[in-house]
């Protein structure tokens, strides 16, 4: 997914439509399995690394949905067609911030936590690793609005602090790997028939 | 510190009067509430000239962070801060403001669930004193933290209380011809403040429930035009050998010009700050009983250790003589200002200079310029940890002053938080620093 969107941001968007097509035909249901559902959340002006992203599928989850910058954040509001091209990508930006809310905007129509809590609960996402950019002040200021939310609803979470450069991988799996383990006990195996893609 | 070294810091005496003059203003904030006065939480720009004329109550963050920090009592706000999530690379101004609200609202609520530590609790009395506001207004220049701060208050407070953000714009100065309170984007920016400012009056009338009283905000803006005249020429006389006040005085009594009310009070405070800087010119006094050296401070202040500092430079016979924080802030232009014409603009444009809200270019400009003016040997940067936009621009300056041939050192710390601090550091860079100057004196 990672590479998905990071492409479509540098490539021609029809040659990038294209490959994506390709992509999607390909795709096949497979039975969901035992390993816990997360979602990523933060992460609001770059990419995680994607040793950070292997480290917490070999601690044995595997990531189902996320707001990161160069994830659903980028895809999910689209640029309305006709008018002013210029106009149009303007107001790309603005309805992004209600779509999916950034804590750099300072906009009220709608909040963060509450898309937070709505897509985990869409998506069935059994816990929630928020990515935090060291020095990252919009991030670090709201924080706490989605660390109270989550609680509230009882849904598992953790803080990693991310560098630009750099990654204590040990550090990451052993912090990840607790996190499952709340969630373990907190939580039955799921075995049902549902799919993923 | 040895008695010696203390011994050396001839601090301004009228600063003793005006530090009543400060706790008596926090101690009216804190009883707003029973006299029935509407709060008024801000941060930034000094905007308490209109909310004197609103009638209103005003507390600014910052001006509350900074005192618990000088008072060491932050310990509380910054615990309480911690516990609901805040993360230590925050801007400690805001983490500690933040933490006081969640106090403050805990109190209001009737919470008694203290830190549980000992000493803790009589500390957070004070921390969680802040009246909860009835409305929030920032305008913060130059630091998207202040922009976003009042906006999570906001939040923290259930997001039932109202809020007014006034959009400061920053001075990129990039087209030729724009800079220091010249050119097109100065024009533009001063009228695009001053109008929302113009906005911003009748949302507080709204608030209020009375009239805005345009005469008494005229009056109050002569009397911080007057107050700001008088602080200015008495920092300037400080461009004498020796140094009759050094920037630690104006630390001292930098929050009676940016957040004490609008009055003669204040007009007279700053007055007798003059006659004093004036009768030590006359005596040949200087701030430094034994001052050999001059430097010129950049950074945020370093509240924890107000004491500690200005202490330690005296020991050294180093006279501190100005700084980017006190003399770059603070109605530093009150020729701007006009009582009687188009007042709100004089008070849009001293709010958008903020020492922060320049470009490196502009930046480095005033800061050589002013240690031209005050002829001092070297800058003293103080790294602030937690305070980026203050901080960004400091080794661009440090360059051009090294190519003026200014000794440069830079040591770490922060605005409130103080573990950031490690004054050993600062110890062996200084005597470095005054070895070096030491050196060059010796060859000329």
């Amino acid at each position: 997914m990672q590479a998905l969107v990071k492409s479509s941001m540098v490539m021609d968007k029809e040659e990038h439509s294209a490959l994506l097509r390709q992509v999607v035909d390909g795709l096949a249901e497979v039975p969901r399995d035992d390993r816990v559902r997360l979602h990523l959340s933060g992460h609001l002006c770059h990419a995680p690394r994607p040793e950070l992203l292997a480290a917490i599928e070999e601690c044995g989850a595997i990531v189902v949905d996320d707001d990161l910058f160069t994830g659903t954040r980028y895809i999910t509001t689209d640029v309305p067609e006709g008018g002013d091209p210029v106009e149009a990508l303007a107001q790309r930006y603005l309805d992004r911030d209600a779509t999916l809310p950034c804590p750099t905007r300072v906009k009220h129509e709608s909040d963060w936590e509450d898309e937070l809590v709505r897509v985990v609960e869409a998506s069935g996402a059994q816990g929630v690793i928020v990515l935090m950019v060291r020095f990252c002040e919009p991030h670090m200021l709201y924080y706490p609005e989605l660390r109270k939310r989550l609680n509230e609803q009882g849904i598992p979470h953790l803080l990693l602090e991310t560098e630009h450069e750099g990654l204590p991988v040990e550090t990451v799996q052993t912090r990840v790997e607790a996190l499952l383990e709340r969630i373990h006990r907190s939580t039955p195996p799921h075995r049902t028939l549902e799919v993923t893609r | 510190m040895t008695a010696a070294a203390t011994d050396k810091l001839n601090r301004l005496a009228i600063n003793k009067a005006g530090g009543k003059m400060v706790a008596d203003y926090w101690e009216d904030v804190f009883l707003a509430r029973e006299r029935g006065q509407k709060v008024v939480w801000y941060n930034g720009s000094a905007l308490n000239p209109i909310f004197q004329a609103a009638g209103m109550a005003w507390c600014h963050g910052e001006a509350f962070s900074a005192r618990l920090a000088a008072q060491h009592l932050e310990g509380p706000a910054q615990l309480a801060g911690s516990e609901y999530g805040y993360v230590g690379e925050l801007c400690s101004y805001a983490r500690t403001h933040l933490g006081a609200a969640v106090l403050s609202q805990k109190r209001s609520a009737g919470s008694a669930n203290g830190p549980g530590m000992v000493g803790l609790p009589e500390q957070e009395e004070l921390a969680s004193r802040l009246p909860t506001p009835d409305v929030f207004v920032n305008a913060y220049a130059g630091c998207s933290t202040g922009q976003q701060w009042d906006d999570i208050s906001f939040r923290v407070f259930g997001k039932d209380v109202p809020i007014f953000n006034v959009s400061m714009p920053f001075f990129w100065s990039n087209h030729p011809g724009e800079g220091y309170m010249v050119g097109e984007e100065w024009e533009r920016s001063s009228h695009y403040v001053a109008d929302q400012l113009r906005e911003l009056v009748p949302f507080l009338e709204s608030i209020t429930g009375k009239p805005f009283d345009w005469d008494a905000y005229r009056q109050n803006m002569a009397y911080i035009k007057k107050a700001s005249e008088l602080r200015q020429e008495a920092m300037k006389l400080c461009r004498h050998l020796p140094a009759p006040a050094t920037f630690w005085d104006w630390i001292g009594n930098v929050a009676h010009i940016n957040f004490l009310p609008a009055n003669q009070d204040l007009v007279d405070f700053y007055t007798a700050v003059l006659a004093e800087v004036k009768q030590r010119v006359a005596d040949g006094v200087g701030s430094v009983t034994s001052e050999r050296y001059r430097v010129y401070f950049d950074g945020f202040m370093n509240w924890n250790h107000l004491g500690l500092l200005s202490r330690k430079f005296a020991a050294h016979d180093v006279a501190v003589v100005a700084g980017r924080y006190t003399h770059h802030a603070f109605w530093q232009e009150p020729q701007l200002i006009d009582p009687e014409g188009d007042v709100l603009l004089g008070q849009a444009q001293n709010n958008l200079l903020c020492p922060m809200n320049h470009s490196t270019k502009t930046i480095e400009e005033l800061v050589l310029r002013d240690c031209d003016f005050y002829n001092v040997d070297g800058i003293v940067f103080h790294s602030t940890r937690t305070c980026r936009a203050f901080t960004n621009p400091q080794r661009i300056v440090a360059k051009g002053a090294q190519e003026k041939g200014l000794a440069t050192l830079f040591f770490e710390g922060d605005i409130a938080d103080a573990s950031f601090y490690k004054d050993e550091v600062l110890e062996s860079r200084l005597e470095a620093m005054l070895e070096g100057i030491d050196v060059r004196r010796a060859r000329v």
